[in-house]
């Protein structure tokens, strides 16, 4: 075939869909509140912008909460946003006026949950829209407070305070931002209270709980009931739970490997081992430990905090593919968790 | 060597490894090994020699890229932290050259998202949209139709809606 033949068949092609989708790979790579502004310019850009090809192109939102330093730890956690230069910043969140009167007891895909002793007060905090609300009064004290959202699948919230502690169970006050009340309820975890570890994970309306030596609590939000789900090892400091892929993930680091299963069937807990590597693939020979911090929702790729900068880990290819550090004032910084979420419709009208 | 004949008749003599940065080129080679000269209808000579530029840069770099790594085989320095410092550094510096390179006017710039997306070069096509989406994310909507050319076809009372919807991207 003739070359010039060729090129005008592939022209043809391209040029019938050509104004259309250049602009759409433009819109992508703007940053929410432009897009969400530029909605206004005409009615067709309101529609590519509103359209689901477009949201399902635009890049993760990423954020993570860290300390100052390692022995900062029991100070106030801060707040953070990765930027696609490979640098962690942390986020401006003097819009709030309670940021420096409360303290943050949570976090979860883009959203804040802002505790107050005195008077007693949560506040929910949107970061990227830069709104927040103040709720009603829970009628008890709370020990434990934990933030669910999921923008994948509603604009709405729920708060879940642990109000007291039973030998294998706990007393629970749930707020709901549909229907803007606490209700009060109880739970049996099934295993004894001492063994609930604070690492959480929330997905679809359940909250994950990793609880010692073994186990994943899960709990429903709706039924208000639990489930065990046993983990297929030992679970150690360093295991997280998460989510990729529509599966329920566990991963841990141990002595010098990582260890990644993926539940097949929530009922059997049926574990398969995913991935299993050395750890010297993303640290080399240094002697420093490294700590998981998340899945990526869709791809195979997992999140390590390796001290002083975030790396992410392509499972398939076995090899990094991201780095992010924080920028030079933050320099000793230490990420403890971070969060992955779409942009969505649901994140920018939750509390807008 | 392969000769790229640009909309105005300009030939470009280019390296096959040049050319191939480009998809629809590396097909029609891959489909017809005697091809050595294409004639690009949509380009002209000014927008292809930025884009030949670029995919020079590119392939020399990669080139350099992988004798340094047999290099490093061969001395036997390859401990498995090493080759992912020096992407990155190599990395740095093409980055580097490629945010001056993309220094230019509005109007090439729009020609080389059109050339980048004809010729199908996705490392040129994500740094041209990237570019556009830089120089336009601070602009108005009333400064985005004017830089467009598009008419607001939203009535008074459809726009205030949607300003309502979210107003935290007004601010």
């Amino acid at each position: 075939m003739e070359a010039s033949h060729l090129i005008s068949c592939y022209q043809k092609g391209i040029h019938r869909t050509m104004n259309e989708d250049l602009l759409i790979e433009i819109l992508a790579r703007l940053p929410l509140k432009s897009l969400s502004r530029f909605k206004c310019v005409s009615k067709s850009w309101y529609r590519l912008i509103s359209d689901k090809y477009l949201q399902q192109k635009l890049p993760l939102i990423s954020t993570g909460v860290f300390f100052r330093s390692e022995s900062d730890q029991f100070k106030e956690p801060r707040y953070a946003s990765t930027a696609d230069d490979g640098v962690i910043k942390e986020s401006r969140l003097d819009f709030f006026p309670f940021h420096g009167k409360s303290t943050i007891v949570d976090a979860c895909n883009g959203l804040l949950l802002y505790y107050q002793t005195a008077p007693v007060t949560f506040y929910v905090v949107n970061t990227t829209t830069k709104r927040w609300v103040s709720l009603p009064k829970p009628c008890r004290l709370t020990q434990l407070s934990i933030l669910a959202f999921d923008p994948y699948s509603s604009p709405h919230y729920k708060v879940i305070c642990f109000t007291g502690w039973r030998a294998r169970g706990a007393e629970l006050e749930i707020y709901s931002s549909e229907t803007g009340k606490w209700d009060q309820h109880e739970i049996e975890f099934g295993i004894e209270t001492d063994a609930i570890s604070a690492t959480m994970h929330y997905f679809n309306n359940i909250l994950y709980i990793l609880a010692n030596p073994n186990f994943i609590v899960a709990i429903n939000l709706t039924k208000i009931s639990c489930n065990l789900i046993e983990l297929p090892a030992k679970m150690n400091q360093d295991g997280r739970v998460g989510h990729s892929q529509g599966h329920l993930h566990y991963a841990h680091i141990d002595g010098k490997k990582l260890q990644i299963w993926m539940l097949k069937a929530v009922n059997k807990s049926d574990w398969v081992l995913k991935h299993e590597t050395s750890v010297r693939d993303f640290i080399g020979t240094r002697e420093i430990k490294p700590s998981i911090l998340a899945f990526h929702p869709e791809k195979e790729l997992v999140y390590i905090w390796i001290p002083s900068k975030m790396v992410s880990y392509n499972l398939r290819e076995r090899r990094l593919e991201g780095m992010w550090k924080f920028d030079k004032e933050k320099g000793k910084a230490y990420l403890i968790q971070i969060w992955l979420f779409p942009c969505s419709s649901f994140l920018t009208n939750c509390l807008a | 060597m392969i000769t790229l004949t640009s909309s105005d008749g300009v030939q470009f003599d280019v390296r096959e490894a040049v050319a191939k940065e480009s998809q629809i080129i590396r097909d029609m080679i891959q489909d017809d090994c005697v091809i050595t000269n294409i004639p690009l209808a949509n380009v002209n000579h000014k927008i292809l020699s930025i884009v030949l530029e670029y995919c020079q840069m590119h392939v020399d770099k990669t080139e350099m890229e992988v004798n340094a790594s047999k290099h490093q085989t061969t001395t036997g320095e390859g401990s498995s932290s090493v080759p992912v410092a020096l992407k990155v550094s190599s990395n740095k510096n093409l980055n580097d050259w490629d945010k001056e390179f993309i220094n230019v006017d509005l109007d090439t710039l729009y020609d080389l998202i059109l050339a980048a997306n004809y010729l199908n070069i996705s490392g040129l096509l994500n740094l041209t949209t990237q570019a556009a989406a830089d120089i336009i994310k601070g602009k108005t909507t009333e400064e985005i139709r004017a830089t467009f050319n598009i008419k607001n076809d939203f009535t008074p009372e459809e726009e205030a809606a949607i300003r309502k919807e979210n107003p935290w991207a007004f601010e």
